[in-house]
């Protein structure tokens, strides 16, 4: 028996006949034993990868038992668990749920057979919080499941909920596991719910934003899963059809969440709602996962591409730099033409409006044609303005640009992403979640602040202002333009 | 003509042995190529090689043995010179044939045979043979480790060495002791072309020697019924007032005094007296110790050597981890077992103790408002407490 149990405490076991691997979240450096820590992977993501890398540590093997991520173990425990893994036998049972006696599933179990045929992407579809739900998914999965009560009684084996990080575990995720059940059970027999687990449809339900669109169409792009198509917001299909043209968009007709008041609280229950539409729409049954934060993902300083890459079903990896498409031939640039950005979702992350009327003074002055993407500028009244309305738009009008000075946003990461030449200002969040690769047409600006990432949305904590202190000046982001981009007059004069 | 190269391992401590096993191979073959691998820290190999220079001492990272800080730390001082002999040898089996003994072991006659049966052998070993328990016998397998003879290249030899390396440097810790019942049992698989010494003649030792028919010559030197005796072993055998006894608990015969094998260790005993003592011979062990001088406890070793390989790679170098391992010690399972056996105890002592003082303020309070009938109500309690002991011994009659 190999099993695997994720917590920062190492712990020798003492089970005769059984390796126990400690697995911890990483935040930033990976190997064999620490694992991305993604916020967009539920804890069963993560049984399934602990379950793939101890069937490379240990082939030998029969039976593979992972502890559930989302409770954090004593030591006690997981040995009471490995003796009670021991009495298995790989000719019972292809897989076991170990409860306790509020039928929280303490742990899983299953056959060698059945972790080689299952993508580790599967077994996200667990719910880590009701023993009777997943093990009907893993009966449905994998054939014959069995249920084995843990007596969890004593002081020394409290099982702590949500300690591991703290993953906000939605009850729509209970939801997500019962349609995927009653998907596979609907099958006609075992080798089609084997077919439709080892290679079957799945969509991962994106939702929104357009930045996390974007991200997700890169990560599927170099990760090479089941997932062939995406559910997200009719207003970011576009997003899709242009960046990954090869995947099925399924758009989904909702008001996108956080914008204009609409106020969401439950993220992946939203998420369910999109596949309720979804399915009352006609869509095809199939195997649905919700992607969406679980966690503050400012906990991690992983690419958010690389986030969404391991809930996925990834391996996980370190700053990959993702294929973009060839930058064409552009016609019709308008000489000096910056398109400016400065919105952002919430204050903290936008450009402080104070500097603004100075920063586009500034692009003026310097000889550039600054064109603002979103609402007009008070304080730059002169300056034209042009709200986003759809992709197409959005590329015609970067198309007539020189070049793009955005925010920690869709404009920018864009723009990076087609090679346009992008400046792109960070102010409470991290760069390293969000920033795109090192190029001659690319940088980044930012002041290093220990605060940073605050997480606050709209008051700054060192002052109680409501713009970020890590946000680089004016004349930084003149400077960099510069670097980037000399300014018509010089161009015109170096030509002559 | 194919190169021999003659080895021994041997911690600091050990080292006037390891040098007098040197002497007496030189008294057999003139000036051989002997080499010592010193199972210490690479920084005190460097300062005995100062010390030493006329010998040839190797350090255990130098012998193409990348896990040696991490064995280091799972095996002990009498452990580790086993554990490093596969990578050892490997490393010497490059420049010819090999032919290693255990730093304990006294070489009486000339090895020309073992040479020349490596010619068709790819291996010779020695079989342990003599009177040992079964259980001993299964532990320490039918080849004696302390003698080994590699023919050098990369015939299958270098396949048996990677997996006994392979297996000494990651163990399973719960077969630690079946270590010399592995390698017999690889060398089996392995090695198509093997050759076995037997004792008395080939690994002399006090497990074997009893009814052997051993006989000294006019020279002490020890002869069997088919010959000299080649080399014998040393190990394990402690000194005591009356003779000497075995390191090994239920351990077999040990030489009777007066026998011929006594007298062969008293004379092996003052040959090892007459070294010269180097300065370094009563240093305490290297690797005994954390980098802070605390000593490393057997528990210590145990913990870490049962973390799974993975997870002991993360701890870089374990003698500079020792909060690391003492938490990893605590939050072992067989502790936290004893705690909460320990707590149960304090808590049925306590329970067991309530009743009697209930009881007490009981009888008091009935003394000092009714006394006339404390007495009666005590020999009621006494009667109720006598017939629920009848009624419990009944009941575990009746279930016997």
């Amino acid at each position: 028996l190999a099993a695997g149990v994720l917590g920062h405490e190492l712990h020798a076991s003492g089970v005769r006949d059984a390796t126990l691997v400690h697995f911890a979240l990483s935040p930033d450096g990976l190997d064999e034993t620490r694992l991305l820590e993604s916020a967009y992977a539920p804890p069963g993501r993560y049984v399934g990868e602990m379950m793939r890398r101890l069937r490379a540590m240990v082939p030998a093997a029969s039976g593979y038992l992972v502890a559930n991520p989302y409770l954090k173990m004593t030591a006690w425990l997981v040995d009471a668990l490995l003796q009670r893994g021991m009495a298995w036998s790989p000719d019972g049972p292809q897989s076991v749920v170990f409860v306790d006696g509020g039928q929280r599933p303490l742990a899983y179990l299953l056959t060698a057979g059945a972790v080689d045929d299952c993508p580790p992407v599967h077994l996200a579809l667990l719910s880590c919080s009701d023993g009777r739900i997943d093990q009907r998914l893993l009966a449905a999965s994998f054939g014959a499941a069995e249920r084995m009560e843990v007596a969890v009684v004593a002081a020394n084996m409290t099982v702590r909920e949500q300690a591991n990080d703290f993953w906000a575990l939605s009850p729509a995720l209970r939801r997500a596991a019962e349609r995927a059940t009653a998907l596979l059970e609907a099958q006609p027999d075992a080798a089609a719910r084997r077919r439709l687990v080892h290679d079957g449809e799945r969509t991962a339900v994106i939702g929104y934003h357009a930045g996390d669109v974007l991200f997700a169409c890169q990560a599927l792009a170099l990760e090479h899963t089941s997932f062939r198509s995406v559910a997200v917001l009719a207003m970011y299909s576009d997003i899709v059809a242009y960046l990954a043209p090869t995947l099925t968009c399924l758009p989904i007709q909702q008001p996108a969440p956080h914008r204009h008041g609409y106020l969401v609280a439950d993220e992946i229950a939203l998420l369910g709602d999109y596949v309720t539409e979804l399915e009352s729409g006609g869509a095809a049954p199939r195997l649905w996962h919700l992607f969406r934060p679980f966690r503050d993902y400012n906990r991690s300083r992983h690419h958010l591409r690389e986030m969404l890459a391991f809930a996925f079903g990834g391996p996980g990896f370190v700053g990959r730099v993702p294929m973009s498409p060839r930058p064409l031939p552009r016609q019709g640039v308008s000489r000096g033409r910056v398109v400016v950005q400065f919105e952002g979702g919430w204050r903290l992350k936008e450009f402080p409006p104070e500097r603004r009327g100075e920063l586009l003074a500034l692009l003026r002055e310097a000889g550039y044609d600054p064109v603002i993407l979103g609402a007009a500028e008070p304080l730059a009244p002169r300056v034209p303005a042009v709200p986003y309305t759809n992709l197409a738009d959005f590329r015609a009008l970067l198309d007539s640009a020189e070049a793009l000075i955005g925010g920690d946003s869709f404009p920018a990461h864009f723009s990076q992403v087609i090679g346009v030449p992008t400046i792109q200002l960070f102010g409470s969040t991290r760069p390293g979640n969000s920033r795109g690769a090192e190029s001659l047409r690319y940088r980044y600006l930012h002041h290093p602040l220990g605060c940073v990432p605050c997480g606050r949305p709209t008051v700054c904590q060192l002052d109680q202002g409501d713009s970020c202190h890590a946000q680089a000046s004016a004349h930084e982001v003149l400077a960099a333009l510069r670097a980037l981009l000399p300014p018509v007059a010089r161009a015109a004069a170096e030509e002559k | 003509m194919t190169r021999t190269l003659y080895c021994t391992t041997a911690t600091a401590r050990g080292l006037a042995r390891a040098l007098l096993l040197g002497q007496e191979l030189r008294a057999r073959h003139g000036d051989v190529d002997f080499r010592i691998l010193v199972a210490e820290h690479p920084s005190v190999v460097q300062r005995l090689r100062r010390q030493l220079p006329q010998q040839t001492l190797v350090a255990p990272d130098e012998i193409g043995c990348p896990e040696w800080l991490h064995m280091a730390f799972c095996y002990d001082e009498w452990q580790l010179p086993a554990a490093l002999q596969p990578a050892w040898l490997r490393a010497l089996g490059r420049h010819g044939d090999v032919i290693y003994f255990d730093c304990d072991v006294a070489v009486h006659a000339p090895l020309d045979e073992i040479q020349a049966q490596l010619r068709d052998a790819a291996i010779v070993v020695a079989a342990h043979e003599g009177t040992a328990t079964l259980a001993r016998r299964w532990d320490r397998g039918p080849f004696n480790l302390g003698f080994l003879a590699i023919a050098g290249g990369d015939g299958p030899q270098k396949g048996l060495l990677d997996a006994f390396h392979a297996w000494m440097a990651d163990p399973d810790p719960w077969y630690l002791h079946l270590s010399a019942t592995f390698f017999a049992a690889e060398v089996a698989a392995r090695c198509p072309k093997m050759a076995v010494l037997r004792p008395p003649r080939h690994g002399l030792a006090h497990w074997n020697a009893v009814d052997s028919g051993i006989r000294l010559d006019e020279h002490e030197q020890p002869h069997a019924d088919a010959g000299p005796v080649l080399f014998s072993h040393y190990a394990g055998l402690l000194a005591t007032d009356d003779g000497y006894r075995s390191r090994y608990p239920h351990d077999e015969a040990v030489p009777k005094p007066g026998s011929s094998f006594a007298r062969l260790v008293q004379a092996y005993q003052e040959r090892l007296g007459g070294m010269s003592p180097h300065p370094l011979a009563h240093q305490p062990y290297s690797f005994g110790a954390y980098v802070d001088g605390t000593p490393i406890a057997p528990a210590h070793r145990r913990a870490f050597l049962r973390l799974a390989t993975a997870n002991r790679r993360q701890i870089a170098n374990p003698f500079a981890a020792r909060g690391a391992i003492e938490q990893l010690c605590a939050r072992s399972p067989e502790q936290i077992e004893r705690m909460v056996r320990d707590q149960k105890l304090l808590i049925q002592s306590h329970l067991l103790g309530l009743p009697r003082s209930w009881f007490a303020i009981a009888s008091t309070m009935t003394r000092l408002a009714a006394p006339q009938t404390h007495l009666r109500m005590f020999q009621l309690a006494h009667g109720v407490g006598n017939g629920w002991r009848r009624l419990r011994g009944l009941l575990s009659d009746g279930r016997r």
